[in-house]
């Protein structure tokens, strides 16, 4: 039983290690980052602006929270466009997956990748919900320390090809 | 400003300039450097406003506020700014208090939302003024650095001015105290080139004025040798006489000096010379004309004079001076030429003067009028009478005539001349003739009790060659053919009257030299007996070639060449001589009125009379006798002649005659009928009432009747039957030489 309770917890932290004000924040202001991507006009789907929320199984509660946080938020609008948080889950995704923009909670399994991998080529951004997967190819990620930091891949960035208003460089902290 | 020297003027004049400049630069700069720098403070504050807005926007956008108030501390941190103030949505997310203390200006920014772009909310910005007053301070002070600086140089510089300057001081210094006929030592004047240059220029200076003074010395000399030079105070009192003053006038300078001018100023100026003179001495001009003056022993001296105000250096007339020529010898000329230019009777130009005006008119228009029978006045009334006739027709021309249009000249034996040049067109001086003539008509002459009309006749002419000549032809003409005037031009054929006239005057003056003057006589028939007891004597020339020539063709000449009374005289003579052998023959003799009213011819034809005692057969036949004026001269004539046993006849008798008052106290012995009434008698109704009225006339006075023309029979016939009582004419006897008579009776 002890066992049991330790590798319930243990497995809960391994797969829970997800903070809720970060979330929170995360749900605030990614939506209003794709807003700052030029191009967004062409990446909207039946004129919305859509965020996929890819998961896993295991992340399905947490990004249906996100989705949650972002509808209650802007409720289903931004501006004058319409946003829709879409969940994804990871066994589903393909190619044919359309959004403006991608939402990973964990860029460390392999087959995150190929939404990283799609995301890069059809020009969306990637956002992160850890910035240490700015290191894995995700372009945008924000943590919330003393004050909030929105993190931003320079490597990524070149590869992406994502053009945002120039002001947002200023904002984000760029890290090589 | 006069007493402030030079170096002073030009150091205050390069002050002034360079206060004013540095003033002027100030002013630019404060104001227009002031407001650029003031704008520029804000561009920075608007600069600063621009460069955080997007952060803020942006974060503002993400919901990043600690980041806005993070970027506001740092922003001010950069100590520009006093305060700033961000809101948005109406929410202040940052304010930094405001320091009234420190100046500033205010700059509001609108800060908007990085995607929209629309206005979400406004940054207020106070930027410190520190700096901009900082920097204002520090170019003051280098202002005042450079006007200390500039101050400094001022003062060397009039140090240098004065230095350089003080040459000319001492030239002025020596200039000032030059006195004429002195000269200057500029050599301890230290000299610069262009001291020096002046230096050098008053030497040539004092040169020319040594040299002038020598020559208006000279000039003073030759002026006062040669003219007569005074001067007088302002008050007219003399101050200065020359030499030839004092010779001219006869004063002593003693006697003069200090005196008026009056002292030698002559009774006949007028008033107004002086008055004129003053006037223009008064204004400051120069004064030239004549003056008479009287010199110290009384007599008159004449002075063509220039008088001018003598003024000092600031223009006040001092004194003046006048110069004089003495002109007494020519004015004393002029007066003669006047003299022979004036006729002395009537005051008016002569003939002299005409002849030299005719010739300054290009086209002279020139009337010639005579009084007529002026000679008579003169010979009736004497000279003084005639004299007096001319000088008050002379007033009334003068007076009735604009003398600025036409001239009027005094000419001689009671002529007058008119004379205009081109100012006065034909037709208008031809009218004013006519209106002078009436005018001379109108005026009745008053001497003593006595009045009478004078009348006048003009010739006129409008050549300019021969003036007086052609308008005297054409005045003979005019009262040749009793008109009141006649141009020259309407007598086309008086030059040739004229030239004949001449001709004739000369036969005629031999004639009279050589005794080929000689009587004819026709001899006067008793009517009722046809018996021959009286003769008239006619005058008749011989010519050169032997011929006799009618006095028809002469006796005008005679006339007018004053030779008629030496013709009468010549028949007197010559009839009288035949009369006085030819016992109880009358004769008659012609006499008219030029004759009886000629003194000398009267006497001699009673020293005659007396001399051949021919009294009582001698009839003197007055002829013309509608000519006379003055019948009152007349009868004592004819009075003294009757004593004489003389008889009287009127020749002519008819139609012209209107006298017949007169003629009763001519107390006439016969009349003989004018031959242009008796020639016609026969036939014309007219000239038998005429003849007929005569007759009755004759016949209630007891006076014999004569008719002359008797040419045919019937003609004397007809006379016979009216009881004429003498008959003469051709029919009955022509005119036959004298010595025929002396050839019958022997």
């Amino acid at each position: 039983m002890r066992i049991f309770i330790f590798l319930f917890f243990a497995l809960n932290l391994m797969a829970l290690s997800v903070d809720p004000l970060l979330l929170r924040a995360q749900a605030s202001v990614f939506p209003k980052i794709m807003l700052l991507d030029k191009n967004i006009e062409k990446k909207l789907t039946d004129n919305k602006l859509v965020l996929s929320i890819v998961h896993t199984d295991d992340e399905h509660k947490y990004a249906q929270k996100l989705k949650d946080m972002i509808d209650t938020e802007y409720k289903h609008m931004l501006g004058k466009l319409g946003l829709e948080p879409r969940l994804v889950s990871l066994s589903d995704f393909n190619t044919s997956t359309k959004a403006g923009a991608y939402y990973i909670f964990d860029a460390s399994s392999t087959e995150i990748k190929k939404v990283i991998s799609h995301a890069k080529n059809n020009k969306r951004i990637c956002f992160g919900y850890n910035y240490q997967d700015l290191k894995a190819n995700v372009l945008i990620s924000l943590f919330v320390k003393e004050k909030m930091y929105i993190y931003l891949s320079k490597s990524a960035l070149q590869e992406y090809k994502i053009k945002f208003t120039p002001i947002f460089y200023k904002i984000a902290k760029v890290l090589e | 400003m006069k007493s402030i020297s030079l170096t002073l003027k030009i150091t205050i004049a390069f002050v002034a300039v360079s206060i004013g400049t540095l003033a002027f630069l100030y002013y630019v700069f404060y104001n227009l450097f002031q407001e650029r720098m003031l704008e520029s403070e804000k561009e920075k504050a608007t600069l600063i406003a621009q460069t955080i807005e997007p952060m803020i926007g942006m974060n503002y956008y993400l919901g990043l506020n600690d980041e806005i108030k993070s970027l506001s501390e740092q922003t001010i941190k950069q100590n520009l700014l006093n305060s700033l103030e961000i809101v948005i949505n109406d929410k202040e997310l940052y304010n930094l208090p405001y320091d009234e203390e420190k100046e500033h200006i205010h700059v509001s920014y609108s800060i908007k939302d990085p995607v929209t772009r629309a206005d979400i909310g406004f940054i207020n910005v106070s930027y410190k003024l520190d700096n901009f007053y900082q920097a204002f301070e520090d170019i003051k002070s280098t202002i005042i650095d450079y006007l200390a600086l500039l101050a400094v140089v001022f003062l060397i510089f009039a140090l240098i001015t004065r230095r350089l300057l003080s040459p000319l001081g001492q030239i002025a210094s020596k200039v000032k105290n030059y006195q004429l006929g002195t000269s200057i030592e500029f050599s301890s004047i230290r000299t610069e080139p262009e001291t020096g240059a002046i230096v050098d220029a008053f030497r040539r200076m004092l040169a020319n004025i040594r040299e002038y003074t020598v020559l208006l010395e000279r000039y003073k000399y030759a002026v006062d040798e040669s003219a007569i030079v005074s001067k007088s105070d302002i008050h007219g009192r003399i101050t200065y006489v020359n030499d030839e003053f004092c010779r001219l006038s006869g004063y002593t300078r003693e006697e003069i000096l200090g005196k008026s001018h009056n002292i030698v100023r002559h009774p006949d100026m007028h008033k107004e010379t002086f008055s004129n003179l003053w006037k223009a001495l008064h204004e400051k001009q120069v004064w030239k004309g004549v003056l008479k003056n009287r010199a110290k022993r009384g007599k008159a001296y004449y002075l063509q004079e220039v008088i001018l105000p003598i003024f000092d250096e600031n223009g006040y007339t001092i004194e003046y001076m006048g110069i004089g020529h003495d002109i007494t010898q020519i004015i004393k000329q002029q007066e003669q030429i006047a003299r022979q230019t004036t006729d002395l009777i009537t005051g008016l130009p002569n003939r002299v003067k005409l002849e030299e005006d005719i010739k300054n008119f290009q086209s002279p228009k020139f009337a010639l009028v005579a009084l007529d029978n002026f000679n008579m006045i003169n010979d009736y009334y004497g000279y003084d009478i005639g004299n007096y006739t001319l000088k008050e027709t002379a007033e009334m021309l003068q007076s009735f005539i604009d003398e600025k249009k036409i001239k009027v000249y005094g000419l001689s034996s009671g002529q007058f001349g008119l004379l205009v040049g081109e100012n006065v067109d034909v037709t208008l001086f031809h009218e004013t003739c006519a209106d002078i003539l009436q005018k001379i008509d109108d005026y009745i002459l008053q001497i003593e009790d006595d009045s009478f009309n004078i009348q006048a006749t003009a010739g006129l002419t409008y050549a300019r060659e021969n003036t007086l000549s052609n308008a005297s032809l054409a005045l003979h003409q005019a009262i040749k053919t009793q008109k009141s005037s006649l141009v020259y031009e309407e007598t086309e054929n008086l030059i040739e009257q004229y030239e004949k006239n001449i001709l004739w005057t000369k036969r005629l003056k031999s004639a009279l030299q050589d005794e080929r003057i000689v009587v004819y006589v026709q001899p006067i028939v008793d009517a009722k007996t046809l018996t021959t007891n009286k003769y008239e004597c006619l005058v008749r020339m011989i010519g050169e070639d032997g011929k006799i020539i009618s006095p028809y063709f002469f006796l005008d000449i005679a006339k007018k060449s004053k030779l008629y009374q030496s013709l009468t005289k010549a028949v007197i003579t010559s009839a009288f001589k035949v009369f006085s052998k030819l016992s109880e023959i009358e004769f008659s003799i012609n006499l008219c009125v030029d004759d009886l009213m000629n003194i000398g011819t009267i006497e001699f034809l009673k020293q005659k009379i007396r001399e051949y005692d021919v009294g009582s057969r001698l009839i003197l036949e007055i002829v013309e006798s509608e000519g006379i004026d003055s019948f009152n001269a007349i009868i004592p004539l004819i009075a003294d002649l009757k004593k004489l046993g003389c008889k009287i006849a009127i020749d002519d008798f008819g139609t012209g005659y209107s006298n017949f008052a007169y003629l009763m106290q001519l107390n006439v012995d016969y009349i003989k009928i004018d031959g242009s009434l008796i020639k016609s008698i026969d036939h014309d109704p007219n000239s038998q009432i005429i003849s007929h009225t005569i007759m009755d006339f004759a016949n209630q006075l007891d006076i014999k009747t004569v008719a002359e023309f008797i040419h045919n029979e019937k003609v004397m016939a007809h006379t016979q039957e009216m009881g004429i009582d003498y008959l003469q004419g051709f029919h009955l006897g022509e005119p036959a030489p004298i010595e025929t008579l002396l050839n019958k009776t022997s």
